[in-house]
């Protein structure tokens, strides 16, 4: 997929959206939460962005760095009300013809582990690359893969008596 | 199934999106910011002179406070402008005796 516009903020946010939300959910359950993540972390990266040596990874970076403090500056019994009274809606868009298998792996995703879960979200669902995931975490590149190989495998293991062949 | 065909398969699940709101919030968040950063010429020239005018301040207040004449006379200064110790007692006896307080 092509680079967006470097000086359209708006292409960014076309560009990565859905998987900054994603990312931002792994974290916050609450989607209210998640979008105020997106926002600050969005916000801070456009200000930034010529700073940065790989904007896409900086942008994610920033993004996750902001749904942790939310996360961080929750009291534990703010995050319980919100856990009770805030519906959890699906973390992907509804499909007649893959529905099946999206209910089955929203529900096997929370049994990953944190790290390996967001791996695979900015693998598969926010096309990074290994080097940029790895700039994204703080992490070496062999430990992304390694992550994503596990969550994959795990994954497996979770889905194998379920999951039909679509 | 396997490695390839789980990859597949995941890549087929397009994630939920936050919706346009999170669009116009972040515009205005923008717009707010681009606004404060971007002053026009005149405010500039404002900014500067205030700035340059408290800079000045700040160096007229440092040099009267480092002028010799303006500041306490050092302590030996000081000591020299009191009486000797005996002139002191002296004094002292006089206060007293002044005072009818001398037995």
């Amino acid at each position: 997929m092509p680079q967006p516009d470097p000086d359209d903020w708006q292409h960014w946010l076309a560009r990565y959206k859905a998987g900054l939300f994603l990312l931002a959910r792994q974290h916050l359950a609450n989607t209210h939460e998640a979008e105020d993540a997106v926002q600050e972390g969005f916000v801070k990266f456009w200000l930034a962005r010529k700073t940065a040596r790989d904007p896409a990874a900086y942008l994610f970076a920033c993004v996750r760095t902001a749904a942790i403090d939310l996360r961080r500056s929750r009291t534990a019994r703010h995050r319980r009300e919100q856990s009770v009274s805030s519906a959890n809606p699906s973390l992907f868009q509804p499909s007649q013809e893959h529905d099946e298998s999206r209910q089955q792996i929203e529900a096997a995703l929370p049994h990953l582990a944190p790290e390996q879960r967001e791996v695979l979200v900015l693998k598969i669902w926010s096309d990074l690359t290994f080097a940029q995931i790895a700039a994204t975490l703080h992490i070496s590149q062999n430990t992304a893969a390694s992550r994503y190989r596990y969550a994959l495998e795990h994954l497996q293991n979770l889905l194998a008596p379920k999951v039909h062949h679509e | 199934m396997n490695e390839n065909e789980l990859e597949r398969l995941l890549h087929k699940l397009t994630p939920a999106d936050p919706g346009a709101a999170l669009d116009a919030r972040i515009a205005h968040v923008l717009s707010q910011t681009s606004a404060t950063t971007r002053l026009p010429l005149a405010d500039r020239f404002l900014l500067a002179a205030i700035s340059s005018g408290l800079i000045a301040a700040c160096l007229i207040v440092f040099l009267v406070a480092s002028d010799p004449t303006h500041t306490a006379p050092p302590p030996a200064q000081q000591a020299a402008r009191l009486p000797p110790p005996v002139e002191q007692q002296r004094l002292f006896a006089q206060l007293l005796r002044d005072a009818d307080l001398q037995p």
